[in-house]
């Protein structure tokens, strides 16, 4: 108890400057967080060296046909092969590179309209946040499926960036009202009411009283985000509503599943890009309590209590 | 006499149909009851709209609840099975076609079935347009009840295969939609009727139960009211997935679902019980180019094409092995009666519709097609950059797949192919407006070979909007085919008619207007846990897929029972 | 009182600029979307019929202005117009049926996962590396990892076809017959909900309790817990009525929006299960470009989200005097 109370005096004086050395200490510290970098790194490598690990033939990209079709794992076909003929283990490493940078991608954008929007409004309040909260319902009432649809009218085939690209635009409604409500406690704490007396002016309090004890929330929110983006991605690919001539994990099991992958028993189609999928987010989530236990120790399981 | 010895044959078939009943029964006594239950694979929640006429009716309103005058038996070449109508015949100036319709056949609201139902049907169609699904308003100008049972169909020009198209439609109660303001709008929710399952149980978003018509007109072996069976249920399946797994645990008995690798799922689950035949008579399915645009205007270019499509992989890899490659003529099993074997022969000489990249790589060389900029690529004989696409159907994953195949040989003789995955509404609306390069489309697969033809050729089919209807997709025509087409449909002389067949098809093998792939399979599988009676690839009575609206799966109903009394308690 | 007023007002306003939304999207789309669907109708129909079938659909020729009133107009009116790919039946009628078993099914699974997960959530937080903690808590997250689609497919197929313990597919067993006093019926639907559910509730699970543990650890360094834990306050009271009812407010936001997409979630289950529902209705509307129906159903997630979402301002008020 003791342990607690002093860190909860320490509380209103962490800022960036003094956090950011003890993250990165207490970061290679935490067992979690290094498996999840180790994983998440490994696909990272994956994903940048897809062309040096998986050649591919000079015509047809990962989707050319090379085998017979569902040839179960050897020594050729590392993965085995799709119904179609193709090989397995070049769509997974070449899917890593799409998947990992349009999760990514999207996830970052989403974090950065979520901080705009939902520090904005919490903090302003008053008709900005009318407005602005206007602004987050109806995004949340944008069903982002239909939308990627439309938008495959204009462009000519929804690809995995075009859907990251829509999904960015519609889904940071969600982590902005979740910032925003976390704010809205902020903005009522004793140490921001100290500072506005003291007469810090807006931005300052905003960027180094208010952001620094959101860190980790943001920071998680960000992680559920790429997270969030994968998962969906893949989603809409598996519902046919993407491009099934593209190369990522979402269309791999968009055709595993046509080619009823568990009924002809062809798991190899079917488990890989599942996995990766599941591994990614795993890892991403590991990464996540590391993050949350080093900004905030308490959390660390198996002390205090 | 030409009439009476076309009943003559109807009435064959009929019998030869009915036969199958007595063979299999051996006089013993069939059945009665149980539910049938329907699956077609992927489907649409189910909404009440029995107006056979409507755009988009709830299934089996249009053979099921109401039904055809004739039926066409497409595994018998297209024979027409009298059902409403007993047979028809032509006037001397083959201006009249005559249907004499079957006495007997009672409404399910317990009226007569006649003439006035016939002509009444007709004359909505000129008052209500939009109801005319068959698009039967150009070709006649009036109908007239000639007496009770016979009704004299006055056609606007000489069509010798009106029979066809005027025997498809479904007739409608006068006495019931006479009254009725707006006969498009008209959901018929309890329906009134003359087919075998008029009755309606459920219909919602998961499911559709009709049941047995109490005073069917057709009698079964035992003199009681066909069909044998009770009820026919077919519950929504939004995936593949679901109804396979259905199919394969035994739960469906008629089943119309693409399953993959069908010998080691759905009969491997049960090899006694579960059978399937995919009869290979259906459209063939064909790789369009657009003729208006070069190089598609360049006949050497249309030939290479045709010779660097690898057909063996297309029909087993994409197709599944479920089809074979179809003949460069166009025409499916079902017409192997009007295959011409001059201009198969010269397709095989020419070499077109024969996998062979040497030879494709050597026309194109031929025709100036090289690769003028060294991208690797060839090009276009002057010089500028020559690439294009293959339009497919999004989530039509066996199409998808043979577009990647021949997309892929295309790229191996060198040609920048590359593949556009479309929503359905805009890959046909890119086919019909000519907006598109290459594109893989199905093909007419019924009633007769003129039909396939004219779909595909015949000039009128282009409208003054510049929209391609039917699948004249790839707008190349010409006047003699057109010509040809014309005088087929003049005529009732079988020989003048074989001749302009042949010479359509040959026309159509010097000119490759498009390059036919494969014959569509047609999905049907079975199990006989519960029922038997359905047609098998020894006995194809009639084509098996329960989604023929066109009438065939009536013809099934009626042969439909239990094994035994226990198995129709085991169907509720 | 006043600010659930203004909040109230506020959606009214959010609903308005929802439903102008709902009116454009689908008039964004490249190509006349009255070609495309007629389209279908081309070479199987006579031109002169085309012509008339468009006439009956309603689609006139009309200044967006003039079609936009018009569409409010019948909103005020509860007609949503009629569904283009099931004409001409309404599109009331077509969404009716299939929005019971939607909130049903995945409204009882949400919150469900959330119930369990707030509890969860809170043992793993007060009884800290023990069972919960280290065991539950990460294997929940591996499968919170995991894409939906690919759990329930294989609990489908392994659970319902090779094992056979749930029926496969639709919302009850189709031989009986829907009736709410069966009890027949009734066990049917609970029978064929459960697998359904069961995925639902394991997938979301992970979030709310790693969200509801991370939260109670942070109340619980609060000075307030700290007394009343000296005021030698029980365990159990320290850890529900102070504690937990703090830390479940970031969560209830969340829940709140996560009600809202109960529709939209609702998809997959539905595609994966056979299970009838809006989503799968969504799904086809979309793929038949049937506007009219899409735009009822759209309107019906705007609605349920603005509801939820009113609803859970309601209940932080309640619970969070600061924010009043």
């Amino acid at each position: 108890m003791e342990n607690q109370v002093e860190i909860k005096t320490q509380r209103p004086r962490v800022t960036l400057r003094n956090l950011l050395p003890e993250w990165l200490w207490g970061f290679v510290r935490n067992p979690k967080a290094m498996l999840g970098t180790f994983i998440l790194l490994s696909f990272v490598f994956i994903g940048l060296l897809a062309p040096d690990i998986a050649p591919l033939p000079e015509r047809g990209g990962a989707n050319r046909m090379v085998g017979r079709p569902h040839q179960a794992p050897d020594d050729e076909f590392w993965f085995g092969t799709t119904r179609q003929g193709q090989d397995v283990f070049k769509q997974v490493v070449h899917g890593t590179r799409t998947s990992l940078s349009v999760g990514f991608g999207a996830g970052t954008i989403i974090i950065i309209l979520c901080i705009i929007v939902g520090i904005t409004s919490g903090y302003m309040g008053g008709l900005v946040d009318e407005l602005l909260s206007l602004l987050m319902n109806v995004f949340l009432v944008l069903p982002g499926l239909p939308l990627v649809i439309v938008i495959s009218g204009w462009v000519d085939q929804p690809g995995p960036y075009t859907i990251g690209l829509v999904l960015a635009v519609t889904s940071w409604a969600y982590g902005a009202r979740v910032l925003r409500s976390q704010t809205l406690v902020i903005r009522n704490s004793e140490f921001v009411a100290a500072a506005r007396v003291a007469g810090e002016p807006s931005w300052r309090i905003v960027l180094f009283e208010i952001l620094p004890n959101m860190i980790s929330l943001v920071v998680s929110s960000w992680i559920g985000a790429v997270v969030f983006v994968i998962l969906t991605e893949a989603t809409l690919s598996f519902l046919g509503l993407g491009n099934p001539n593209a190369v990522s994990w979402g269309t791999s099991l968009y055709w595993a599943q046509n080619n009823q992958a568990l009924l002809t028993r062809a798991w190899w189609t079917f488990v890989p890009p599942g996995l990766c999928i599941a591994l990614v987010g795993f890892s991403l989530t590991l990464i996540n309590y590391g993050i949350d236990e080093i900004s905030n120790p308490r959390l660390r399981s198996g002390e205090g209590g | 006499m030409k009439t009476r010895s076309l009943i003559l044959v109807l009435v064959l078939v009929t019998m030869l149909v009915a036969s199958n009943v007595v063979n299999a029964q051996d006089g013993t006594k069939i059945p009665r009851g149980g539910v049938v239950v329907v699956s077609e694979g992927r489907q649409a929640p189910f909404v009440s709209n029995f107006n056979p006429y409507a755009p988009d009716p709830t299934p089996w309103a249009q053979a099921g609840v109401y039904e055809p005058l004739m039926i066409p038996n497409a595994p018998n070449g297209f024979e027409l099975i009298p059902w409403l109508a007993t047979g028809y015949s032509y006037s001397e100036d083959l201006l009249t076609l005559t249907f004499t319709l079957q006495e007997g056949v009672k409404w399910n609201d317990g009226e007569d079935f006649n003439a006035d139902d016939v002509v009444f049907t007709f004359e909505l169609f000129q008052k209500f347009p939009a109801l005319d699904r068959k698009a039967t308003l150009p070709y006649f100008s009036s109908v007239e009840k000639v007496d009770d049972y016979t009704v004299a169909i006055h056609l606007t020009e000489v069509y010798t295969l009106a029979h066809y198209l005027f025997s498809s439609v479904w007739p409608l109660p006068e006495h019931a939609w006479s009254t009725i303001e707006d006969p498009v709008t008209y959901t018929n929710d309890t329906p009134v009727a003359t087919g075998p399952l008029a009755t309606v149980k459920v219909v919602n978003e998961q499911v559709l139960e009709l049941c047995r018509n109490e005073t069917y007109w057709q009698m079964g072996e035992d003199g009681l009211p066909l069909p044998y069976v009770d009820c026919m249920r077919q519950p929504v399946y939004p995936g593949n997935d679901p109804a396979n797994l259905a199919t394969v645990n035994g739960e469906v008995d008629w089943v119309a679902n693409f399953i993959p690798d069908i010998e080691s799922t759905f009969i491997a689950a049960n090899p006694e019980k579960h059978h399937y035949y995919f009869w290979p008579g259906g459209g063939v399915v064909s790789l369009y180019y657009n003729t208006e645009k070069a190089p598609y205007n360049d006949l050497a270019f249309r030939q290479a094409l045709s010779m660097a499509i690898d057909y063996e992989s297309v029909t087993s890899i994409g197709m599944y092995g479920y089809t074979n490659p179809s003949e460069p003529i166009l025409l499916s099993d079902a017409f192997k009666g009007s295959w011409n074997q001059e201009a198969i022969d010269a397709a095989a000489e020419m070499g077109i519709h024969e996998y062979d990249p040497d030879a494709a790589e050597a026309a194109l060389d031929a025709a100036g097609y090289v690769d003028a900029n060294g991208d690797g690529w060839r090009d276009l004989p002057d010089g500028s950059d020559l690439s294009f696409k293959v339009q497919v159907v999004n989530g039509w994953t066996d199409w998808v797949t043979s577009v990647q195949i021949m997309s892929q040989n295309f790229q191996d003789v060198g040609l920048n192919a590359s593949i556009d995955v479309l929503d359905f509404g805009i890959w046909l609306n890119n086919l019909q407006t000519g907006t598109y390069d290459t594109s893989i489309g199905w093909g007419t697969g019924d009633p007769t070979a003129w039909d396939v033809f004219r779909n595909l050729l015949f000039s009128d089919l282009i409208g003054d909007d510049g929209i391609a209807n039917a699948q004249l997709w790839s707008r190349w025509t010409s006047e003699e085919a057109d010509q040809l087409l014309v005088d087929y449909v003049a005529t009732t002389d079988a020989a003048a008619q074989k001749a302009a067949m042949d010479r359509i098809q040959m026309i159509f093998v010097e000119n490759l207007p498009l390059i036919p792939l494969f014959p569509g399979p047609t999905w049907y599988e079975w199990t006989d846990y519960r029922f038997t009676g359905f047609p098998t690839e020894e006995d194809y009575y009639i084509q098996g897929s329960s989604w023929t609206t066109n009438g065939q799966r009536l013809v099934v109903l009626m042969q439909l029972h239990c094994i035994s009394e226990e198995t129709c308690a085991e169907a509720q | 009182m006043r600010f659930l007023v203004r909040r109230f007002l506020f959606y009214l306003v959010a609903a308005y600029v929802a439903i102008t939304l709902n009116f454009f999207l689908p008039r964004l789309m490249v190509g006349d979307p009255v070609q495309v669907m007629f389209s279908k109708f081309q070479g199987r129909m006579d031109p002169r019929a085309v012509e008339s079938l468009k006439e009956t659909f309603g689609f006139v020729d009309a200044p967006v202005h003039e079609q936009y009133f018009t569409y409010l107009k019948h909103l005020v009116k509860g007609d949503l117009g009629i569904s283009l790919t099931n004409f001409p039946v309404p599109v009331s009628e077509v969404i009716s049926g299939s929005l019971e078993w939607t909130l049903r099914l995945v409204g009882i699974a949400t919150i469900f996962a959330f119930s369990i997960g707030m509890i969860l959530g809170t043992i793993a937080a007060w009884r800290r590396g023990k069972f919960v903690d280290t065991l539950i808590l990460p294997i929940a997250s591996i499968l919170a990892a995991f894409p939906y689609f690919w759990i329930a497919m294989l609990a489908l197929y392994y659970l319902a076809h090779i094992q056979g313990w749930f029926p496969i597919g639709h919302g009850y067993n189709l031989r009986l017959k829907e009736d709410w006093g069966d009890r027949a019926y009734v066990s049917s639907v609970i029978e064929h909900g459960m697998l359904p559910m069961l995925t639902v509730v394991i997938t979301a699970l992970g979030g709310w309790m790693l969200g509801m543990r991370n939260n109670m650890i942070n109340v619980l360094a609060e000075d307030y817990i700290t007394l009343a834990q000296a005021k030698g306050l029980s365990d159990r009271r320290v850890m529900l009525v102070y504690a937990a009812r703090n830390a479940i407010l970031p969560s209830l936001t969340g829940f709140a929006m996560s009600l809202g997409f109960v529709i939209g979630g609702a998809l997959i289950v539905e595609i994966v299960f056979a299970y009838p529902g809006m989503g799968f209705t969504l799904l086809n509307s979309v793929n038949g470009r049937d506007y009219p129906l899409m735009q009822g159903i759209f309107l019906m997630i705007t609605l349920s989200v603005l509801a939820a979402n009113f609803f859970a301002d309601v209940i932080y008020v309640l619970l969070d005097p600061r924010a009043r």
